[in-house]
């Protein structure tokens, strides 16, 4: 079994919604439950990052790891958000050839199935905007 | 701090040999002309995976009959310099003599599972859904050519160079020319890298034995890290490396390996520790081609993971006892070791004493 129930339902906040750890302090953002800042020790905020931003990098994954061969290839993005967090993200909708500037949006696709419990993982893509 | 002796492997498929064997080959010649170390400092990353093996330290230190102190260190694919970095600093705590052996893997399986191993470098959050080590090195290598105007073609540099270096290394994995024409050609990677911008899967292992006794070559060490998030920095530029740098007084050294899984991790790399301008990497390559890894780096000579550092140590005193390939004989050399594309930098500054 490759997808761990309890790794997928502990990565929901920030797989399926963007929601981050933010120390009030340093302003760090934690892409999972760090609770208390390591830093500051101060109590982490839990805030959304924004869905739509900038695409400044992007690559086309074509040798795939194991597990990804009915996916490939892979669009990747380095998207700078609205609120100023940067993201590394798989892309999706790709019709052409994508452009370093272009508008992104979030969106929530399947990731894969595990091959055999059935369970899907689910997680936040960019497209290009509307 | 001195190196008085090191051994490596040819860097390669070892089908036959599994990942202690290897690390035992280049560990014994090392001891026998050094001799007994006080300490053991292992470094791997992929044979982990590969072998469902995690205990080479302990298995490497059985196969010497050694009882000592056994260490083993991990940074990914920089584990090779912080196992070297550890040894100078356990070295200069009091040990008379420490070795270092780097030992690894990558091709007990079909290479997919390699690729798929190698994801375990990446923070889960950003590998989870399918990026690669080549995806991240792509996209750094996009925002850099967009950055800088670089083209494709002028990128290509890098690996015409870095196989050429290798034509003349007896331990490199491959050591024939090609063309920017070969290397524009081949299959895709992650685009926009192409199979030749890419390190090769390697097996491998390489030793050194670090010293406080007087020997012909001396070695400093320096480290710094950044975040290892790659959301998080500018994949243009390593500041872990420039911080390193500065700690190691800024020197100018006649040649310099650096860590180049990815012929653009190579040219940030030049830039990051200040040896070129920003932008401007691959011309301090073209200028000075033999300089920048005589090895072949890992491009050519290959990149067994967890060993890689420890090579390149390797390499730098055989460059100041003996030359090394197309370079010759130098006086001074310096070691760029990075995990993930500048999370953390080992440096190693060797020097004729």
């Amino acid at each position: 079994m490759e997808v761990s129930p309890s790794v997928v339902w502990r990565n929901k906040p920030y797989r399926y919604r963007l929601e981050v750890r933010r120390c009030p302090k340093c302003g760090r953002a934690f892409r999972e439950e760090v609770e208390v800042c390591p830093k500051c020790n101060e109590r982490t905020e839990r805030v959304r990052m924004a869905g739509r931003g900038k695409l400044l990098s992007w690559a086309k994954v074509c040798q795939v790891p194991e597990g990804f061969e009915d996916f490939s290839p892979l669009y990747f993005g380095l998207v700078e958000l609205e609120d100023g967090s940067r993201i590394i993200a798989r892309l999706t909708d790709v019709l052409e050839e994508p452009k370093i500037g272009m508008e992104m949006e979030a969106v929530l696709r399947k990731v894969r199935a595990d091959g055999s419990t059935g369970l899907i993982e689910y997680a936040i893509f960019f497209r290009p905007a509307f | 701090m001195y190196v008085c002796g090191a051994h490596v492997t040819k860097v390669g498929r070892h089908y036959e040999k599994s990942v202690s064997a290897l690390a035992a080959e280049a560990a014994a010649p090392v001891v026998n002309a050094c001799g007994e170390p006080d300490a053991l400092v292992v470094s791997t990353y992929l044979s982990r995976f590969q072998d469902s093996f995690g205990n080479l330290g302990s298995l490497l230190a059985e196969y010497l009959d050694f009882k000592g102190e056994v260490y083993e260190v991990s940074s990914g694919d920089g584990s090779g310099g912080a196992a070297v970095s550890l040894a100078v600093r356990l070295v200069k705590a009091g040990f008379k003599r420490v070795l270092v052996v780097g030992a690894d893997k990558s091709n007990d399986f079909q290479s997919k599972r390699a690729v798929k191993d190698l994801q375990t470098l990446i923070s889960p959050y950003e590998s989870f859904y399918g990026l690669t080590y080549a995806g991240a090195h792509a996209l750094a290598a996009r925002l850099y050519m967009s950055k800088y105007g670089v083209s494709r073609e002028e990128l290509a540099q890098w690996a015409v160079v870095m196989h050429e270096n290798a034509t003349a290394v007896s331990h490199a994995q491959l050591p024939f020319p090609v063309s920017v024409d070969k290397v524009l050609k081949s299959h895709s990677v992650a685009q926009p890298l192409t199979l030749l911008d890419s390190h090769p899967f390697s097996d491998g292992a390489a030793a050194v034995m670090i010293t406080s006794e007087s020997s012909p070559v001396s070695i400093e060490v320096a480290s710094a890290s950044a975040p290892l998030t790659l959301a998080e920095r500018d994949l243009t530029f390593m500041e872990s490396a420039k911080m390193a740098m500065e700690k190691l007084g800024n020197p100018y050294p006649e040649a310099v390996e650096v860590h180049d899984a990815f012929s653009i991790a190579g040219v940030i790399a030049l830039e990051s520790l200040g040896l070129a301008a920003r932008g401007k990497g691959l011309d301090y390559l073209i200028h000075s081609p033999r300089r920048v890894n005589p090895s072949g780096g890992l491009k050519a000579r290959g990149h067994p993971i967890g060993a890689t550092g420890v090579y390149q140590v390797a390499e730098a005193y055989f460059a100041i006892t003996d030359g090394l390939g197309k370079l010759g004989k130098v006086s001074s050399f310096l070691v760029h070791s990075s995990n993930l594309l500048g999370a953390n930098t080992y440096l190693s500054f060797l020097r004729e004493v």
